[in-house]
């Protein structure tokens, strides 16, 4: 109970630390640089009280986000158990997976822009190329090191291969498995916004965007709150489905 | 080999410089029961692996003659995932259904009595039960040949020898043959002919 309590305080002292310095800040440098906590805070209450900035832009960015982390997970799931389980495909993929992870988000948002043009597509396929890398990664190694007396005992009971991944593979590889999608999904939504911000006409990213061009410093700092809950709902959400899963 | 469920032919394997077997030959019939016994490091277990195709040889030939076959470790190999009832039906999946597979499983759980830890991991429950486990999952499979490593090694006398007689009987009724490694002469005695190595 009291390490409990320690802990909640910590976290709260924390928070206030952190508003401490926000607000600070926000006193020294002017609002036109940095929005004050209390403005930043009215301000996102109020986009979220607005309808059409929740139906136009809100909803479009979570729809972009679902889409991107359910098409990257289940593209880097199935790619991952190749990878781990044919070596040669895990050799040739090599490639392509380090070109991906080491390609800055700003250049390929660009050449996204360049291929798909502007809107909804490019913003889905560009998070979802960045989401299967991390995904892939973490199944094919997490495979590629799976106990080998596991494998085996599949092996002499000539289980099928469906059923060494949905029984031996995905329980082994769970942990890397639900790491790597807690930390797709925080990413996920920065490159949302990212692609937004460069080539849509909807979503909060466009919404980041012109409120930058108008310096409307509340509205911006407004929008970057409301980022932080989405990706804390969005990890929420993949933890409480992780959770189920894994106790099924 | 028309009898022969098993035939290893000037077999030699080793690990690196530590050979262990050298142009080994033997042959298993259906429903034979072959020991295998000798010092702890001398390669028995290596030998079942190499029956069963979990190693294979550097060279010589393995042959098999049979569909199906089940495997007890020695150190039992249970999913650590699963309930002891969903490793018991492991050897089914894909061929029985879940409900006929479970129904299946209730039957050996009682007659290895570990009903009562049919919803435990093997976390959960002690090394005499999951030596029963990994028996149940022998022979929930139906198999033609089961390769044993100690596989009454973990019980008290009085299972051990409920234990073997009931592979003895699912054995003999079913024709099934039977590579055993045991340090004990009670499991070897039930064998009809043994290597030693």
């Amino acid at each position: 109970m009291l390490k409990l309590n320690i802990d909640v305080s910590a976290r709260i002292a924390g928070v206030l630390l952190l508003f401490l310095v926000w607000k600070s800040a926000s006193a020294g440098m002017g609002s036109l640089v940095l929005a004050s906590p209390e403005d930043s805070f009215r301000a996102a209450w109020r986009l979220l009280n607005n309808a059409d900035f929740v139906e136009t832009h809100l909803a479009v960015t979570i729809f972009r986000i679902s889409v991107s982390i359910i098409s990257g997970v289940v593209a880097g799931v199935i790619l991952g158990i190749l990878g781990g389980t044919r070596r040669h495909f895990f050799i040739f993929a090599e490639p392509f997976r380090r070109v991906l992870t080491s390609i800055p988000g700003i250049v390929a948002a660009v050449l996204a822009m360049l291929w798909f043009g502007l809107g909804s597509l490019m913003v889905i396929v560009l998070s979802t190329v960045f989401i299967v890398p991390t995904v892939y990664a973490n199944v094919a190694e997490g495979i590629r090191l799976s106990d080998e007396k596991y494998i085996q005992v599949a092996e002499v009971f000539q289980i099928p291969v469906f059923y060494r991944v949905t029984d031996i593979y995905i329980p082994a590889v769970y942990s890397a498995l639900c790491a790597s999608i807690l930390i797709v999904t925080g990413n996920c939504v920065r490159l949302v916004i990212l692609a937004e911000v460069m080539g849509t006409e909807s979503g909060i990213g466009f919404v980041v965007s012109v409120s930058r061009a108008r310096l409307d410093m509340p509205v911006l700092y407004g929008c970057v709150i409301i980022c932080f809950g989405l990706v804390w709902l969005m990890e929420s959400a993949s933890k409480y489905l992780l959770r189920r899963w894994g106790s099924v | 080999m028309s009898d022969d469920i098993l035939k290893l032919d000037n077999v030699s394997f080793g690990y690196g410089d530590n050979r262990i077997l050298n142009g080994f030959s033997m042959k298993l019939g259906k429903g034979e029961f072959l020991g295998i016994t000798g010092r702890s490091g001398k390669g028995k277990t290596s030998l079942l692996g190499l029956c069963a195709g979990l190693l294979k040889p550097d060279s010589g030939e393995v042959l098999r003659n049979y569909a199906r076959a089940s495997f007890v470790f020695q150190n039992y190999r249970l999913l650590p995932w699963k309930t002891v009832s969903e490793n018991i039906v492991f050897p089914l999946k894909g061929r029985v259904p879940d409900d006929e597979s479970f129904e299946k499983a209730e039957k050996y759980m009682r007659m290895f009595e570990i009903g009562d830890a049919c919803d435990l991991r093997p976390s959960q429950i002690s090394g005499g039960m999951a030596q029963r486990t990994a028996l149940a999952r022998a022979l929930i499979n139906e198999p033609d040949i089961i390769f044993m490593d100690e596989p009454f090694s973990a019980l008290d006398s009085v299972l051990r020898e409920k234990a073997a007689n009931l592979v003895r009987s699912y054995c003999e009724e079913n024709g099934c043959s039977l590579m055993l490694i045991s340090h004990f002469s009670s499991d070897i005695g039930m064998c009809g002919s043994v290597i030693s190595v």
